[in-house]
């Protein structure tokens, strides 16, 4: 809700909840920006959400001292805050899409400027929901980049209230942005997993681009060092990927996990190509010509074993490639 | 792969033999004794390995505390241990050929 009289705007959970209401000694009526983060970020603090923000329910953690706070809501988990207001799971995953969006583009920011967390002073949060954000939480739920929390400040509404000292730093990061040319910004994005959106954008173009590699190396967990030691000494300009290692141990799942990861790669990368021609198990994954150009190379660590069929490549010319 | 074109000659010649990597030293614990259920069923280790009779690390890169591992692993199974440096062996000339070709 917004943030008006009887949102809770904040939310401290130890062996009980306190809120903090607008409107002082009122009773709470739903969440504001403010307290969805700090909620979240406080669930994350006493046990009750994972990393990956799922919320556990109450059979999950039955000695929590807030179990009887997880409720189910038409089958959706919840958590109770106050009477009638509770952040469910879904509120969790929206949260989750909008903080990712935001730390995605601090982080291409900062890899395009080529800065690190240490190398920021401050982060300031701006807008006038950046004023009323609690740091400390804005930092656990990863919203901003993990530097002290004394270090990220509120500059409030800078551009109407025409706060010179801070406004000029928003041009300049916009400035970098303009004058990088336009594959670094590629690479920057892919580092951080956004090849696909990349890809895109880049077939639309048509233009010939190098940023994003075209050699996707799929390989055993096993061989992760080595594989990308070899690939640093050599400078081969290709992606690696790996399939855990312990699946050795259940055969059957490497050719799901290959086929999975398959399918994930097939959108990131040119084009057509290769399939695991012989596991161990003697099936194919992925038979015949995929969208994707890459190889497949798999070690068995539990005797070292691995012959070289175990290493296949379907090489086929990328429609790119043909058309030119 | 590791151990290249030796890899044959050392299976014909000692066929018990029980092969490490830096990778199975470095996660014995997690993907052996875990992996197969030792850390559960003690009582199951002679019969994975009552077999075995050598044990040859198949080291990729120099590391003395690795070596110490595989040196507590050689305890544990109770095998003599050699310890090869081989580096990337054959992976390397097949990744090459691989990434080269594409």
């Amino acid at each position: 809700m917004r943030a008006t009289d009887g949102a809770i705007e904040g939310v401290t959970l130890s062996d009980h909840v306190e809120l903090q209401v607008i409107g002082g000694d009122i009773p709470p009526k739903g969440i504001c920006g403010s307290g969805l983060v700090d909620t979240v970020a406080q669930l994350r603090l006493v046990g009750l959400l994972d990393a990956g923000g799922k919320m556990r329910s109450r059979e999950e953690a039955p000695e929590h001292p807030l179990s009887d706070r997880l409720i189910t809501i038409d089958g959706v988990r919840a958590f109770l805050l106050a009477e009638n207001v509770y952040l469910s799971q879904r509120d969790v995953r929206e949260l989750q899409f909008g903080k990712g969006s935001i730390a995605t583009g601090i982080k291409v920011l900062m890899d395009v400027m080529g800065v690190t967390v240490a190398d920021l002073d401050e982060v300031l949060l701006g807008g006038s929901f950046g004023s009323y954000l609690n740091p400390e939480s804005a930092k656990i739920i990863g919203l901003v980049p993990p530097v002290d929390v004394d270090r990220i400040l509120s500059v409030g509404e800078h551009r109407r209230r025409g706060r010179q000292d801070v406004a000029p730093l928003l041009p300049r990061a916009a400035d970098c942005l303009r004058a990088t040319r336009q594959d670094r910004v590629r690479r920057a994005l892919r580092t951080i997993g956004l090849q696909r959106f990349v890809r895109v954008g880049a077939a639309v173009s048509g233009a010939g681009d190098t940023a994003v590699k075209n050699l996707a190396l799929l390989i055993c967990g096993a061989l992760g060092k080595e594989v990308k030691t070899m690939v640093d000494e050599h400078g081969w300009d290709v992606d690696i990927y790996g399939v855990p290692a312990m699946h050795h141990f259940y055969p059957k799942k490497i050719v799901d996990a290959v086929d999975r990861k398959l399918g994930q790669l097939s959108t990131g990368y040119h084009r057509v190509r290769g399939c695991l021609r012989r596991l161990r198990d003697g099936r194919c994954a992925r038979a015949g010509p995929r969208t994707l150009r890459g190889a497949a190379v798999c070690a068995d660590p539990t005797a070292t074993r691995c012959s070289p069929a175990a290493i296949s490549v379907g090489l086929r010319t990328s429609a790119r490639q043909r058309s030119s | 792969m590791f151990a290249g074109s030796d890899f044959g000659r050392i299976a014909d010649e000692r066929p018990a033999t029980f092969f490490l990597t830096d990778w199975l030293v470095r996660n014995f614990e997690r993907a052996v004794i875990r992996g197969l259920g030792l850390d559960r069923y003690p009582d199951l280790k002679p019969v994975y390995f009552q077999n075995y009779t050598d044990l040859l690390y198949l080291a990729q890169f120099v590391d003395p505390r690795l070596i110490e591992k595989a040196q507590e692993i050689a305890t544990y199974l109770g095998l003599p241990l050699e310890v090869r440096h081989v580096g990337f062996g054959d992976l390397e000339t097949r990744l090459a050929e691989l990434v080269e070709a594409a």
